[in-house]
């Protein structure tokens, strides 16, 4: 039956069963993504797992079995896996027009809105500010009326570029979204950006031009010229973070790319029982490192990088917290080696305060043991990621690891230590990771580190 | 009547150029894979060709359509009955379309024959001849099979199972451009047919309808600059898929061999993936459409050099071009190799170095690019070396250091090139240091080589080869220094060697 149907109304009916909503048409790209040609060479196979993705998706009884995957257990990079960014370019390449709100799909903002205004509050000393900011939010007014009303309404002084200065800040370029902006550029596709937000054009401009992004048009939403959406968008294409967004511009045409922010997708992985302040920040950093969209990653990376990187760098912080026993590292041995690597890297931030100890850090390393013998356990939670109790490092491990593999671990340890250490820098706050949450990630991986990583 | 296929632009123009000045009164059809043009160009492009008339009848060949027909993906597991079986509804598909009896034509060419066409034409034992895929590819064929196999795993097994791409007995001739083969190649069923000798000798009345065709109108590019033309390539075909990897690449090629010339590029018809307006500003960019063959005859002006990362068609510029530069596939795979090379052979210059090169344990075509770059020539007879460059890919600390007046030894393995038993009252330890500049793609980076000067002539040169540079397109700051290799850098040297020792051998 399938031989006499035609490729166009494939097309269509591919374009049915992806567009529902937002968690549909992104478990169906990566359903595809994970396997083109099994979508082309086997489509009734591939119709049904779509149609059960669909009514899933519907249901609201089992639609969180839909999202089942969990850190450690599962391979996530391959699971929700992104088109490499020429071939989703090649799709909207396609179309001599795209459409893009850029602040939820170029940039990556670090922190929420609410804590930003939080920041504000705090900075300023203004009581009260950031629930006014956020109830006076709205996109079609100017910033500077915005924080006028809320100084009439407390009496205060605050300037409105320092919550300017704190978006610029937090925010961190979408390599992969400027990236296919850039690809569009080159193929002459025009660019136009329709901001919803009450920001000013200069500084939309600069924030544009310091991505190296090129837009043709840019429509602000705030503006007194602003002009309403176009009835019709032919050959268009819009881009966007925001699924509502790309909702209002599809029922005018346009064909949807649908960006779902990075850390969203670890939001809706099972996690261990964690903190909640710290899983808000190993959400952020870890989905933005993992599910960007310019790499992909091994599951050994993967694995290493939410699992074993956590106690790691937890030891390490903690050594550096406490003025711990350094020197009894053992530096011919890989553990080692890895634990001061990472412990000189933390002690190079200038942000991480070396003069306050604190209780919670210790309980990691009151379960990993002194330093003279975390060497070994560290190379135990690589080779079998098991708990590190006193039994297991009585024995030595007599596992070989390949070099390749190690190396892919101590690349994700040290990743891990980079980034954690640069969100760090930014929120100025030296944010601990507890033991209780390092060894949560650890045990909940130990299972598959031992099987993909250990031998 | 002739059939051609093509699926590419550098397939279609050896089509054109064939049917012109060998099939000229001859009655032909073309039949192209529609992905020759993305879908918007396609109706315009087909019209395009109609109203030149090269050929009497032209068609885009549906592959999309009939891959919903071939009923299962296949891979190396796939069992013989599964692979007739696609093989029998790829032909039938193909037959109920195609409406014509391939055997009344008298001559069929075919490039990229693991499509349908050629699919069916193996199947049914129908002689046909081949057209190579791209200027030079007829001798790449692993190369090629392995392009083939990462575009579509179950054409690449159908092809392997009749016999592989290009490779079937039912062949007749391999039409191809001999003089772009690589060094040693031989099939005794490959005839020479250069597009460029054949536009030049045998139809140069035909040029201009040709490029007008093409989208050129002898498009002129004049500059007081010496010009380089850079080929790129298609993303798809390359090693190594990483975006950024790839405009770092190029833009350390351009900044290491011509960066102060005016940079004509090509891009690849099928490369889309780059902005070439942003990465390199103030470059002339050609229209991709353009098959680099026509280059020539579209350019006004000398072109000084080609540049290409790994680009056969580069061998088919080289007769317009007066030097080119291709740096093999092993670029994509190690490409911080090419940064250590690239400073041995400036170092080399600054030194005064003119000639009598001898290379040993590397990339010979890469380092020869770079030091013929600089104006130093490799040696041509072993017995007056003055210079050895060890490239340490495969340890061998058995240099003899006596033996030549230079010896450079670069770090291009996994282990640093040093030993314990090397004497280092000669030696010195040259730091290349990359600082990335804002927006760049690099980052810091930092490369050790060891120089052993036996001589009293190029000591008091040593300070020239200390320098500070910009590459522009990289937006990266290379800094080059020098120091006397004593007893405290040795200890260093010595540490970094047991690290990169251990690794190697990295065991509990």
């Amino acid at each position: 039956m399938i031989e006499k149907v035609s490729a166009d109304f494939v097309g269509q009916l591919y374009l049915i069963l992806t567009t529902g909503n937002e968690d549909i048409n992104f478990l169906c790209n990566c359903l595809r993504n994970q396997n083109h040609e099994a979508a082309t060479n086997n489509p009734m196979n591939f119709a049904l797992k779509l149609l059960k993705i669909n009514i899933a998706s519907r249901l609201p009884i089992i639609k969180n079995r839909l999202f089942c995957e969990e850190i450690g257990k599962s391979y996530l990079c391959q699971k929700y896996l992104r088109p490499a960014v020429w071939d989703l370019a090649s799709g909207v390449l396609d179309n001599s027009h795209i459409v893009t709100d850029i602040f939820s799909s170029a940039f990556v903002l670090m922190k929420s809105r609410e804590d930003i205004f939080a920041l504000v509050e705090r900075q300023t000393n203004a009581n009260g500010f950031a629930k006014l900011r956020l109830k006076f939010d709205n996109d079609k007014r100017p910033l500077e009326h915005i924080y006028n009303q809320i100084n009439q309404r407390l009496g205060t002084r605050v300037d409105y570029h320092l919550e300017l200065e704190l978006i610029k800040k937090f925010s961190i370029k979408n390599r992969y979204v400027t990236r296919l902006l850039d690809i569009a550029c080159a193929n002459d596709v025009e660019i136009t950006a329709f901001v919803r937000s009450s920001y000013p054009r200069c500084f939309i401009e600069k924030m544009i031009k310091d991505c190296g992004i090129y837009v043709n048009k840019l429509i602000i939403s705030n503006e007194d010229a602003y002009s309403s959406l176009a009835k019709h968008y032919e050959s268009t294409a819009v881009l966007s973070s925001d699924y509502s967004y790309i909702k209002k511009f599809m029922k005018r045409g346009c064909i949807a790319v649908y960006y779902r922010p990075s850390r969203l997708m670890l939001q809706k992985v099972k996690h261990p029982k964690l903190d909640k302040k710290f899983r808000e920040i190993y959400d952020c950093v870890c989905g933005t490192r993992l599910f960007e969209g310019m790499r992909s990653y091994s599951r050994v990376y993967e694995l290493a990088y939410l699992c074993i990187a956590p106690a790691v760098f937890g030891y390490a912080q903690c050594l550096a917290k406490t003025n711990g026993n350094v020197a009894a590292l053992d530096h011919s041995r890989k553990g080692g080696l890895l634990l001061s690597l990472v412990y000189d890297k933390i002690c190079e931030h200038e942000a991480f305060p070396k003069d306050k100890p604190s209780a919670d850090t210790v309980e990691l390393k009151a379960y990993l043991g002194s330093e003279n013998r975390v060497t070994e356990i560290i190379e135990k939670l690589i080779t079998c990621g098991g708990p590190a109790t006193c039994k297991l490092v009585d024995k030595r491990s007599n596992s070989k690891i390949p070099p390749k593999r190690l190396k892919e671990v101590f690349k994700a340890v040290m990743d891990f230590t980079a980034d954690f250490c640069k969100y760090f820098c930014l929120s100025s706050e030296p944010n601990l990771i507890k033991g209780s949450d390092a060894l949560a990630l650890l045990l909940q991986g130990q299972e598959n580190i031992s099987k993909y990583i250990g031998n | 009547m002739v059939l051609y296929h093509v699926s590419t632009t550098y397939q279609l123009l050896f089509s054109i150029v064939h049917k012109l000045a060998y099939n000229r009164d001859e009655e032909s059809e073309l039949l192209m894979l529609e992905t020759i043009r993305s879908v918007p160009e396609r109706k315009s492009f087909l019209e395009r060709l109609e109203k030149f008339a090269f050929f009497d009848k032209i068609r885009y060949v549906p592959e999309r359509q009939f891959k919903l027909k071939k009923g299962m993906a296949l891979d190396e597991t796939s069992s013989e009955s599964d692979i007739l079986t696609v093989i029998n509804n790829y032909c039938q598909a193909f037959e109920a379309w195609f409406g014509e009896d391939l055997k009344s034509f008298s001559n069929i060419y075919v490039a990229s024959d693991q499509h349908a066409l050629g699919v069916y034409l193996m199947k049914n034992r129908i002689p046909y001849n081949y057209m190579e895929d791209a200027s030079g590819m007829l001798s790449e064929h692993e190369r090629y099979r392995f392009i083939i196999r990462r575009n579509n795993l179950t054409n690449c097994i159908i092809a392997d199972y009749l016999g592989g791409p290009g490779c079937n007995d039912m062949i007749v001739k391999k039409l191809c451009d001999l003089n772009n083969q690589r060094k040693g190649f031989y099939d005794p069923k490959a005839v020479d047919c250069s597009i460029y000798d054949t536009l030049k000798n045998v139809i140069p009345e035909k040029v201009p309808e040709i490029l007008r065709f093409f989208g050129e109108s002898g498009e002129t590019v004049k500059s007081d600059k010496k010009i380089c033309l850079f080929l790129t390539q298609d993303l798809n075909t390359l090693q190594n898929k990483d975006i950024e990897l790839q405009e770092l690449l190029m833009t350390l090629l351009v900044d290491y061999i011509c960066p102060e010339y005016l940079l004509l590029i090509k891009p690849h018809p099928k490369d889309r993936w780059q902005n070439y307006r942003r990465i390199f500003p103030g470059s002339h960019i050609l229209s991709r459409k353009t098959p680099s063959e026509l280059i020539p005859f579209a350019v006004e002006g000398n072109i000084e050099s080609a540049l290409t990362i790994s680009s056969t068609s580069i061998r088919g510029v080289n007769r317009f071009v007066n030097k080119s530069y291709y740096f093999t596939t092993e670029a994509e795979t190690a490409p911080q190799r090419l940064n250590s090379m690239y400073v041995a052979a400036e170092i080399l210059s600054r030194l005064g170095v003119e000639q009598g090169v001898e290379l040993q344990n590397i990339n010979n075509t890469q380092m020869n690019n770079f030091l013929d770059n600089v104006g130093i020539a490799l040696s041509q007879d072993s017995d007056s070396n003055e210079v050895l460059i060890d490239g340490g890919v495969k340890r061998n600390d058995k240099i003899d250091f006596n033996a030549h007046k230079i010896t450079v030894c670069l770090s291009l393995g996994e282990v640093i090139s040093f030993s314990t038993n090397w004497d280092i009252s000669n030696m010195y330890l040259i730091r290349a240091v990359y600082t990335p500049l804002e927006q760049s793609l690099m980052s810091q980076q930092e490369y050790l080589i060891i120089l052993n000067l036996n001589s009293d002539k190029y000591k008091p040169k040593l300070n020239n080869a200390q320098y500070t540079r910009e590459l522009k397109y990289s937006k990266v700051i290379l800094g080059v220094s020098a120091e006397k290799i004593d007893e405290r850098v040795r200890e260093t040297l010595l540490q970094r060697l047991n690290t990169d020792l251990e690794w190697e051998d990295y065991h509990e």
